[in-house]
């Protein structure tokens, strides 16, 4: 199966039942996700609708990783 | 404004060059803003058409900032406040675009009234002309330093500036119903005063980017503030 035949089968799925897909590929996250949860190190550290969490996080730490900034 | 490291170089000198490109679109607007002024005072033709002339360096300006903003955003995909950053960056340079354009007007009409004796009038404009400065030079400063104080009172200065165009533009009416062979120098002045309280709205907008930029929130059109 290919990629565009998968990401329809998670969204037909996803309609009777939440799917959480866990992931450190920001790209995918963005395409695939209504809510975003941004975990550190085992933490939830912040969770939003996805639009908001990427435009606008609260948190340093989310800010710092969907960012790609150093230190 | 953040000035945090990427892990990759190549974002943060393309950040760096639109934030070098919109600050240079900003000093040569800021120049023909103020010389407009100094022009119609002075009675200066020259200054008017070094306005005139000014005006594509900013065009130019405008293009390119649109091609590094979206050069940035499609290659770099930024998020949070580096999206926001390159989002707003394009908008102010619209609205630098748009009050160069003011002052070029203000340069024309300055130059038609070259035509005839002064008008003691003309020195009535100077008030505002200093508060729509004024006022682009502060939503400037807002939006390089990310100042949200300094934004959130741009818009009650705005109506500040709104309110003496208006009086102006009564006692200008007035005058050319007194000295009707004047009529169409009244006019340019009127004009001009216009051109002045449409680039106080500019830096308005700007002054909203910059409140966009550092806290996502969008007041454009919240009544509360202000």
């Amino acid at each position: 199966m290919n990629s565009g035949g998968f990401f329809s089968c998670l969204h037909f799925l996803s309609s009777p039942a939440p799917i959480v897909n866990v992931t450190h590929n920001i790209q995918q996250a963005r395409r695939l996700a209504d809510d975003t949860a941004y975990l550190l190190l085992g933490k939830l550290i912040e969770r939003a609708l996805t639009c908001d969490i990427f435009i606008n996080p609260q948190r340093p730490e989310t800010e710092r990783d969907i960012s790609g900034q150093m230190g | 404004m953040q000035e945090k490291s990427h892990i990759l170089s190549s974002f943060d000198k393309a950040l760096e060059k639109l934030n070098d490109s919109i600050r240079r679109m900003a000093v040569i607007t800021q120049e023909s803003l103020g010389d407009s002024a100094r022009a119609l005072a002075r009675r200066d033709e020259a200054l008017c058409n070094r306005i005139i002339a000014d005006d594509e360096a900013v065009d130019a300006l405008e293009m390119e900032i649109d091609r590094e903003g979206v050069n940035i955003l499609t290659r770099f995909q930024p998020l949070a406040h580096d999206f926001r950053r390159v989002f707003a960056t394009i908008k102010v340079a619209t609205d630098l675009e748009r009050i160069s354009d003011q002052a070029v007007n203000i340069a024309r009409r300055s130059k038609r009234l070259l035509q005839s004796p002064e008008l003691p009038e003309t020195r009535m404009l100077e008030p505002i002309h200093a508060q729509a400065a004024s006022l682009l030079q502060d939503s400037l400063r807002a939006f390089n330093e990310e100042d949200i104080e300094l934004a959130m009172g741009l818009k009650a200065r705005d109506r500040e500036l709104d309110k003496a165009h208006k009086e102006l533009i009564d006692r200008l009416t007035r005058r050319m119903e007194e000295d009707a062979p004047r009529l169409p120098d009244y006019l340019n002045l009127i004009f001009i005063a216009r051109y002045l309280e449409r680039a106080g709205d500019h830096a308005v907008n700007i002054g909203e980017d910059a409140v966009y930029a550092r806290n996502a929130r969008d007041i454009r059109h919240d009544r509360t503030e202000g």
